[in-house]
């Protein structure tokens, strides 16, 4: 027996379920229910950046809204925070069906006990803003978000799937360190101090990203979980 | 050309399912990949070459879909890998430990052992699939062999 003989044997013992729906009205549904689970993720995901653990629940609104625009990949969208002045707060997000879709963070700390630390969600929206995105495209090309501008840093990966680059917005140097783990993610660190290493940062020219392209789903093949990833490669200090 | 979504759901699903388990090790999560990977055939009105055109272009999508499940935060772990493993049923203790040994894998090797054994593809068209250079295929093939072989022993030949 070859290998590709002793392969494929082994590997035939993966079947689907049979229930792959070919009703394209049950198939639009199922996408729609995905499309609603990334942005619930987004909300609890943005529980983390501030350094507690998150715990969902379903609310009804209430409280001081405030409508403001987050940058996520390229693209500004707008999302509305509602500080409920306990240490809570929700994000809504419109999504394409215009239903409103969100959730609500309770922050804890080590102890699991209900922090008591005022949360702005002004401190909230700049944090997603002044953090990168990385994100590799349908045809391979690995770009880094920074506001409204892009790079592509496809050619500055080395073979480990790392590099270092700087970027100026504003007149503001920033430096982001990047590495591609083993499933393929994108984690970055990020910094506006000059590091030590500085010489090592290659600075990468941005361009503004193009009104026509879909900030949202920088993979658009493999459906949008740009938002989850903007909330998972935030580096923010922890609520104290 | 166009074929019938009936027709690529009988002829491919289980290739579907089987790449996307590759890279995302999730029975689960792959179901869903090839459900959005035929619901994205549908959706998008592109015409193909051939066949070869249009299964080349499922695998794309399913992979990059499946790529994208390992990087959503809100993964589902409802069931693991262990214990889909124990429902799954093996010809021989052989290909179980071959099943198992590949997929202990890092990634990366993982996809391209499975295009090159299961799928069939040359190094060229794994490259051309995974928008990845000839030689960086041929080296992480080489690596994902030499990775089973130190494990499996007798039981992978030392093929090139």
């Amino acid at each position: 027996m070859t290998n590709r003989e002793r392969y494929k044997q082994a590997f035939s013992a993966l079947q689907t379920s049979g229930k792959i729906s070919l009703e394209v009205e049950d198939m639009a549904k199922l996408q729609k229910k995905h499309k609603k689970n990334i942005a619930a993720a987004a909300a609890v995901a943005c529980a983390a950046f501030i350094g507690v653990s998150g715990t969902v629940y379903a609310a009804d609104i209430g409280g001081i809204q405030e409508k403001v625009s987050i940058w996520m990949y390229g693209k500004e969208a707008e999302v509305v925070i509602t500080g409920k002045g306990d240490g809570t707060y929700t994000l809504h997000y419109e999504g394409d069906d215009n239903q409103v879709i969100g959730g609500v963070a309770i922050g804890k700390d080590e102890n699991g006990d209900t922090t008591e630390q005022m949360l702005s969600p002004n401190d909230i929206v700049v944090t997603i803003n002044q953090s990168a995105d990385i994100a590799e495209d349908a045809n391979g090309h690995v770009w880094i978000y920074y506001y409204d501008q892009k790079a592509d840093i496809t050619d500055l990966l080395d073979e480990e799937g790392t590099c270092k680059v700087q970027l100026t917005h504003e007149g503001q140097t920033v430096y982001l360190e990047i590495e591609r783990d083993k499933d393929g993610a994108f984690a970055h660190s990020q910094s506006n101090d000059l590091p030590k290493d500085s010489e090592n940062y290659i600075p990468v020219v941005t361009e503004r990203v193009g009104e026509e392209e879909n900030g949202f789903q920088p993979h658009s093949e493999a459906g949008g979980s740009a938002e989850v990833e903007k909330a998972k490669s935030a580096h923010v200090p922890a609520a104290e | 050309m166009r074929q019938t979504l009936q027709e690529l759901v009988e002829r491919y699903q289980n290739n579907l399912f089987a790449v996307a388990f590759n890279v995302c090790k999730n029975a689960q999560d792959a179901e869903d990949v090839v459900q959005d990977t035929f619901l994205r055939y549908y959706t998008m009105k592109k015409e193909f070459d051939n066949e070869q055109h249009i299964r080349a272009w499922l695998i794309r999508v399913a992979v990059n879909k499946a790529k994208n499940c390992n990087r959503t935060f809100w993964r589902r772990n409802k069931c693991s890998f262990e214990e889909y493993m124990e429902t799954l049923t093996f010809e021989t203790p052989q290909s179980e430990s071959l099943f198992e040994t590949v997929m202990q894998l890092p990634e990366k090797y993982r996809i391209v052992m499975h295009l090159f054994y299961y799928e069939d593809y040359a190094v060229r068209e794994i490259a051309n699939i995974l928008k990845l250079s000839e030689s960086n295929v041929k080296a992480r093939l080489s690596r994902g062999r030499s990775m089973l072989r130190n494990v499996l022993k007798e039981e992978w030949d030392d093929d090139k």
